[in-house]
C-alpha cells in the first residue's frame, strides 16, 4: 500500500456570480510511497497550490479521494481535521508562517503544545532536530531577529517535530536567496535519507532537482514524471529543464493550433 | 480624475472602508461634542445670570467645564492614535503607488475635516435635541425653578467648533509628523517588531510600590483638615503613576515567571495568551493601566455622586441644624426672654409659619485654647488668636437651671461637675479644666437643643458646657466669656420663599448682637450639592464612555494584530474550539486584571472619600460605604456586559477569514 494515494482528484472553482467554472484540477492520479521525496512542478496557475491544499486537508476536492495510509482524508469530519493534520502532517510554507509573538523554540513547539505533549518530551525531541537543522543557537530568538533561511529552517523544524507521516512543502525556497535555498534543500535531502517522506511543490528547477521524483502538472493534469534513479543532481537539473521546455513548447503549440 | 477631486474621495473612502475603526471614533467624538456643547450652552444660558443662587451653579459648572477640556483633549488624541496606527499600512501603500507626501498630507487634512464636521454636527444636533432634558435635569438637581425656554446658543456652537478644530489640528499635526518621518516601507510593516523587555524592572516595581504605599497611606491616614482636597488630588496622582509602574513591572515579572513555568506555559490556551502578552508587554500594560484608572474614576465619581444624592439632607442637618438664630442683649430683669418669644411668635404668625422648635436661653460663649492630654480636656486663654485657628474651640456655657428648663429634664450637678456636649466626635474625657479649675465630666451628652450630632465629625466642632451656676466658673473664665446674652434658636415649616422672607424679617427686625439666617444658607447649600450632583452624573457618564471606547479599541487593535497569528495556528492544526478557548482566556485577563486593580484602588480610596465628603459636611461613613458597594456591584455588571460584547467583536475579527 502506498503512503499517499490520490485518485481521480478534481477541483472546480465557480466564480462568485455562478457564471464561469474554472477547472483547477482535472482527474489527478498519483501515489507517494513511504520514504519518497517527490517534487511537483508546474507553472503559475497550473494547479500546484490547489493540489497541495487538498492534500493537506486545507481545502476540499470537488471529486476524487486522497488516501493517507488507506484512510480517506476527504471524508474526515471538520472537527477532527485539525487534530488529524497536526498528528500526521507537517507543513513548510513559502512565507514561513512563523508567529511573531513566539521565539523560534516556541514556534517549533506549537504543534506539540496543541497536541498537549508533555514539556520533557517536547524538549527531548527538539534538541536533535535543532542540531540537524543548525538552529540550536537561535532557539531563543524571535522571528524578526533572524534571517529568512533561518526562519525557514525553524519552520522545517516545526513541521518535523511532530514526526509526521509526510511533510508538505509549498515553495519552501521561494523567499530565500540561493545560498539559503541550497542549504535548506540539502537539509531536506538528508532528512529524506533518514526516512522522512516529503512532498514539495515548487517551480524552481534547482529545488526540484533535489527530489527523487518530479511530477509535472499542467492545466490541472499530471503531465509527466521523471525518476532521478542514479542521475546526479546536475543531470537531473538538465532533465527537468528539458521537460519544462517541452511542456512550455507544447503549451505554445497548443495555443497556436 | 483630477487631483482636487481625487483626494477628498480617497479621504472619504478611507473612512468608509475602515468602518469598524471610524464608527467608534466618530461616536466618541460626537458624544464629546454633545457634552461640550450642552455644557457650554448651559453656561451661556441667560438665566444663569438672573436666577437666585445661580452663582454657585455657575462656579460649579465653570469648574466642570475646565475639567472637561483637560479630560477630552487627551482622550480624543488617544482614540485618534489608534486610528492612525491602523491606517499607516494603507498610507504606506499610497506612498508606494506614487502619491507624494504633500498629497497624503492633503488627504489626511480632508479626512480630519470630514471627521471634525461629523463630530461637531452630530454633537450639536444631539445637543439641540437633548438640551432641554439636560437643562431640566440641571435645574431639578439644584432645586431651581423649571424653565421652558431653551434658546439655541450660537456662542456655544462657536466654542464647540473652535475646541474640536483645535483638537483635530493637534491630532493632525501628530499624524503628519509621524507619517512624514517614516519611509513607505516602515509604514507598511509597522508593528511587526516585538517590544524589548524593559530594563530596570526591579526599579519600576520598587518605585511603583513606594508610590502606591504613599498614595494608599495618604488615604488611610488622612485627616479632615483644610488640606484634604490638595491631599486627595496628590494621592490620586501618586496612585495613577504607581499603577503605571506596577502594572508594567508586574506584567513583565508575572509573564516571565509564567513563561518559565513549563507545565503552565505549554498548555494550548495559556501558550497563545502569555506569549502574545509578553510580546507586547509595555503596550498591554499601558492599556491595562488606562482601563484600571478609568474604572476607578468611574467608581469614585459615582460613589461620591450617589452619597451626595442620598446625603444632602444629612449635610443640611449638620450644617444648619436650625433655621434662624439670634443673639440678643440681656436685660437681667427676666422680661427679655418672654419678649423674645413673643417677638418670634408674632413673626411666625405674620408669615403663617408652623413652629418646629423654639429655644430661648441665656448663655455665655467664647473661644478657648483647647488642649487634650488624653485623660483631661484643658481649656485656657486664647487671647490674640483668631477663632478658626488650630486648637481654638468655640465653647458655649449654660447653667444647669436653663438646661433643665429648655430640655424639660431634671438633672443635678455638684459645684465641681459639668455636663459636656459636642456636635462632633465625642471627647470621652473624665476631667475638664477651665483655666486651672478642675471639673469632673459627669456625663457627655449625646444631644443638645438646636444642635445636630454628627459623631464622625472631628473638624471644626463646637462644644457646650452645662455648669451648676455662674459661681461655679473661675474668675478668668468669667472675664473671657464676658456678659451673658440671650440665645434664640428656632426652626419652622413652610413654603420655601415665605420661609426665606420670614427668616430675613425675623433676623433684621430686632436689634441683635448677632444673627444667623440659615434658611438662605441652606438653599445655597442645596444648590451647591445639586450642582455637584449634576457634574458627578455628567462626569460619571463621560468616564464610562471613555472607558468603553478604550476597551473597545484595545481589543480591536489587538484583534487585527492577532488575526494573522490565529490563521497560522489554524494551518498548523489549531481547532476552532482551541482558538475560542485561547481568546476567552486572553480577553478575560485583559478585563479582569484592571478590574482587580480598580477594586483595590477604590477600597484604599474609601477613607479619603469619606473625609472628602466630610469636608462638605457629609459625616456619614455608613452611607458612603453602602453607596460605594452598590456602585461597585453595578459596575461589575456593566463591566461584565462590556466584556462579553468586546470578546464577541474580537472573535469576529480574528475568525473572519478562518
Amino acid at each position: 500500500m502506498s503512503l499517499l494515494e490520490i485518485k481521480n482528484l478534481k477541483k472546480i472553482y465557480t466564480s462568485r456570480m455562478g457564471g464561469n467554472q474554472v477547472c483547477a484540477l482535472n482527474n489527478v492520479n498519483f501515489s507517494v510511497e513511504k520514504g519518497e521525496y517527490v517534487a511537483i512542478m508546474g507553472e503559475s496557475g497550473s494547479g500546484k497550490t490547489t493540489l497541495l491544499n487538498i492534500l493537506a486537508s486545507l481545502d476540499k476536492p470537488s471529486a476524487g479521494n486522497v488516501l493517507l495510509e488507506g484512510k480517506d482524508i476527504t471524508a474526515i469530519k471538520q472537527r477532527d481535521i485539525c487534530a488529524f493534520r497536526r498528528d500526521n502532517m507537517g507543513f513548510v510554507f513559502q512565507d514561513f508562517n512563523l508567529l511573531d509573538t513566539l521565539s523560534l523554540q516556541d514556534n517549533i513547539f506549537l504543534p506539540l503544545v496543541l497536541a498537549q505533549v508533555p514539556y520533557q518530551e517536547m524538549y527531548n525531541r527538539l534538541y536533535p532536530l535543532a542540531q540537524k537543522l543548525e538552529i540550536e543557537e537561535l532557539l531563543n530568538k524571535y522571528p524578526y531577529e533572524v534571517s529568512g533561511g533561518q526562519k525557514q529552517r525553524a519552520a522545517a523544524a516545526r513541521a518535523l517535530i511532530t514526526q509526521p507521516k509526510i511533510v508538505f512543502a509549498d515553495e519552501p525556497t521561494g523567499a530565500l536567496d540561493s545560498r539559503a535555498a541550497d542549504k535548506l534543500l540539502s537539509l531536506f535531502s538528508r532528512i529524506n535519507e533518514e526516512g522522512q517522506t516529503i512532498l514539495m511543490v515548487t517551480h524552481s528547477i534547482s529545488a526540484a532537482s533535489h527530489a527523487r521524483r518530479v511530477l509535472f502538472i499542467k492545466d490541472g493534469c499530471v503531465f509527466n514524471q521523471i525518476y532521478r534513479g542514479n542521475h546526479t543532481k546536475e543531470e537531473m537539473y538538465k532533465l527537468i529543464s528539458d521537460t519544462l521546455t517541452i511542456l512550455q513548447m507544447g503549451g505554445e503549440a497548443n495555443e497556436k493550433a | 480624475m483630477k487631483k482636487h477631486k481625487l483626494l477628498p474621495i480617497l479621504a472619504f473612502n478611507g473612512i468608509a472602508k475602515n468602518k469598524e475603526l471610524y464608527i467608534p471614533y466618530l461616536g466618541a467624538g460626537i458624544f464629546s461634542a454633545f457634552l461640550y456643547f450642552s455644557f457650554d450652552a448651559i453656561l451661556r444660558h441667560p438665566v444663569m445670570g438672573t436666577i437666585p443662587r445661580a452663582a454657585y451653579a455657575y462656579a460649579m459648572m465653570l469648574l466642570g467645564f475646565i475639567l472637561l477640556h483637560v479630560i477630552m483633549l487627551p482622550f480624543l488624541h488617544y482614540t485618534y492614535r489608534f486610528l492612525i496606527k491602523r491606517r499607516k499600512k494603507e498610507i504606506g501603500l499610497y506612498s508606494i503607488l506614487g502619491m507624494e507626501k504633500r498629497h497624503i498630507a492633503m488627504m489626511m487634512v480632508y479626512e480630519s475635516i470630514i471627521t471634525t464636521v461629523v463630530m461637531v454636527l452630530g454633537g450639536v444636533l444631539l445637543g439641540m435635541v437633548f438640551a432641554r432634558l439636560i437643562f431640566l435635569l440641571f435645574f431639578y438637581m439644584q432645586d431651581l425653578p423649571a424653565l421652558n425656554d431653551f434658546p439655541f446658543s450660537p456662542g456655544a456652537l462657536l466654542d464647540t467648533i473652535i475646541f474640536f478644530t483645535v483638537s483635530a489640528g493637534l491630532n493632525l499635526a501628530y499624524s503628519l509628523y509621524s507619517v512624514g518621518k517614516s519611509s513607505p516601507v516602515e509604514l507598511m510593516s509597522s508593528g511587526r517588531r516585538g517590544e524589548k523587555k524593559p530594563r530596570f524592572i526591579s526599579m519600576f516595581a520598587l518605585f511603583g510600590l513606594i508610590l502606591l504605599a504613599l498614595g494608599y497611606g495618604m488615604s488611610i491616614t488622612a485627616e479632615l483638615d483644610s488640606m484634604i482636597f490638595t491631599n486627595f488630588f496628590l494621592a490620586v496622582f501618586l496612585v495613577v503613576i504607581a499603577t503605571y509602574f506596577l502594572f508594567t513591572a508586574a506584567s513583565v515579572v508575572l509573564l516571565s515567571f509564567l513563561k518559565k513555568r513549563k507545565s503552565f506555559y505549554y498548555k494550548p490556551s495559556n501558550f497563545i495568551t502569555v506569549s502574545g502578552m509578553y510580546y507586547r508587554m509595555k503596550r498591554s500594560a499601558a492599556g491595562l493601566v488606562n482601563i484600571c484608572v478609568f474604572s476607578t474614576m468611574v467608581i469614585i465619581t459615582l460613589t461620591c455622586t450617589a452619597a451626595l444624592y442620598f446625603g444632602t439632607d444629612t449635610i443640611s442637618s449638620i450644617m444648619y441644624p436650625y433655621d434662624a438664630g439670634l443673639v440678643l442683649e440681656m436685660k437681667h430683669d427676666g422680661s427679655d426672654r418672654q419678649l423674645a418669644e413673643e417677638y418670634v411668635r408674632m413673626k411666625e404668625a405674620a408669615y403663617g409659619m408652623k413652629e418646629e422648635f423654639l429655644y430661648v436661653y441665656p448663655a455665655k460663649s467664647g473661644c478657648f485654647k483647647a488642649e487634650d492630654t488624653g485623660s483631661a480636656y484643658k481649656l485656657g486663654s486664647a487671647e490674640g488668636m483668631s477663632r478658626r485657628s488650630e486648637g481654638i474651640e468655640y465653647i458655649e456655657i449654660i447653667t444647669l437651671n436653663e438646661y433643665n428648663r429648655i430640655t424639660g429634664e431634671s438633672r443635678e450637678l455638684a459645684d465641681q461637675e459639668v455636663l459636656l456636649y459636642t456636635d462632633g466626635k465625642e471627647l470621652n474625657r473624665e476631667e475638664l479644666y477651665l483655666f486651672e479649675k478642675r471639673y469632673a465630666v459627669k456625663e457627655e451628652l449625646m444631644s443638645f437643643p438646636g444642635s445636630f450630632k454628627a459623631s464622625e465629625n472631628s473638624f471644626n466642632n463646637d462644644y457646650w458646657l452645662v455648669v451648676k451656676d455662674e459661681a461655679a466658673l473661675p474668675d478668668q473664665a468669667a472675664e473671657l466669656l464676658g456678659e451673658e446674652s440671650l440665645r434664640v434658636i428656632l426652626s419652622v415649616e413652610g413654603k420655601e420663599e415665605e420661609k426665606e422672607a420670614f427668616a430675613e424679617d425675623l433676623c433684621t427686625g430686632i436689634p441683635a448682637i448677632e444673627y444667623r439666617n440659615f434658611v438662605e444658607s441652606e438653599l445655597d447649600m442645596r444648590c451647591m450639592c445639586g450642582g455637584l450632583l449634576f457634574i458627578g452624573i455628567f462626569f460619571g457618564l463621560l468616564f464610562t464612555i471613555c472607558l468603553l471606547i478604550i476597551m473597545y479599541y484595545k481589543q480591536i487593535t489587538e484583534g487585527y494584530e492577532d488575526r494573522e497569528n490565529f490563521e497560522i495556528m489554524q494551518k498548523v492544526g489549531m481547532s476552532h474550539e482551541e482558538i475560542r478557548a485561547a481568546i476567552a482566556r486572553q480577553v478575560l485577563l485583559v478585563f479582569f486584571i484592571p478590574l482587580f486593580g480598580a477594586v483595590c484602588h477604590t477600597s484604599a480610596a474609601v477613607p479619603m472619600v469619606i473625609l472628602l465628603l466630610g469636608a462638605i459636611r457629609l459625616h456619614d461613613s455608613k452611607l458612603i460605604v453602602a453607596c460605594c458597594a452598590a456602585v461597585v456591584a453595578l459596575f461589575l455588571v456593566f463591566y461584565g456586559i462590556s466584556y462579553i460584547m468586546t470578546a464577541r467583536t474580537y472573535m469576529k475579527i480574528v475568525e473572519r477569514r478562518a
